[in-house]
């Protein structure tokens, strides 16, 4: 059985470069905001399918 | 695990999580304080896009406040998250020019384990669900491929935690 690595790093190395202005992130937000809990809700359902999914297993 | 470790600096005047958080804000490399009890017990200086902690001092990150910047103004990294599930800090916040992004813990333990093949694998969803969403804001020329990479994270984090009922928040610096 080999021996888990235990996580040492706050490593941000595979976050992209680069920066988007505050006035731009709050205007994506808005632009998601009225989705966000139908976003949520198909979440939910996958989840329930993961679960059932590995349960079946 | 990674083997080039960045070696803690002394502690310095920071008495509090917000000065910490502030004081951070718009360094050009990662710096991460570790608060327990409300006063700073470590500071670590990393480089530009990580900060590797040695082995000797894992076992003081249980219930803790993590403080570290992101240059840039992007949300947490998968690993950021790992090592708070693993390590089971109380609370991470990642300092960006723009936001604060925070995570904290609801109850004694995260009960989060990403070596569960169902965690990972909501953790996928939740990925390829915010990245689809957020290609519809692309498809009406409403944001562009790079502003999708950057505000990703945010929304996998969001989608992530709210199945837990963890709370997960964007704020915008205190004025």
């Amino acid at each position: 059985m080999s021996k888990k690595n235990i996580p040492n790093s706050f490593d941000d190395s595979k976050l992209p470069k680069g920066r988007i202005s505050v006035e731009r992130s709050l205007e994506i937000d808005r632009l998601m905001e009225s989705r966000l809990d139908e976003i949520k809700n198909k979440l939910k359902q996958t989840a329930i399918k993961i679960e059932n999914e590995s349960n079946a297993k | 695990m990674k083997e080039r470790f960045h070696y803690p600096l002394p502690r310095d005047e920071v008495k509090s999580i917000r000065q910490a958080i502030q004081k951070i804000r718009f360094a050009k490399e990662e710096y991460l304080y570790v608060f327990k009890g409300g006063k700073q017990i470590l500071r670590f200086i990393g480089d530009e896009s990580q900060v590797n902690i040695p082995e000797q001092y894992l076992f003081q990150l249980p219930d803790t406040v993590v403080v570290h910047n992101h240059p840039n103004n992007v949300s947490f990294s998968f690993e950021d998250i790992d090592m708070a599930l693993f390590h089971n800090i109380s609370k991470l916040i990642v300092s960006t020019p723009d936001f604060i992004y925070e995570v904290h813990r609801s109850g004694k333990s995260w009960d989060i384990n990403f070596e569960k093949t169902e965690t990972l694998n909501f953790f996928y969803a939740c990925q390829s669900i915010a990245r689809a969403e957020l290609e519809k804001l692309i498809a009406q020329n409403q944001m562009t491929p790079k502003e999708l990479e950057l505000k990703l994270f945010h929304y996998i984090w969001l989608f992530f935690f709210n199945k837990f009922s963890i709370q997960y928040v964007q704020k915008k610096h205190p004025k």
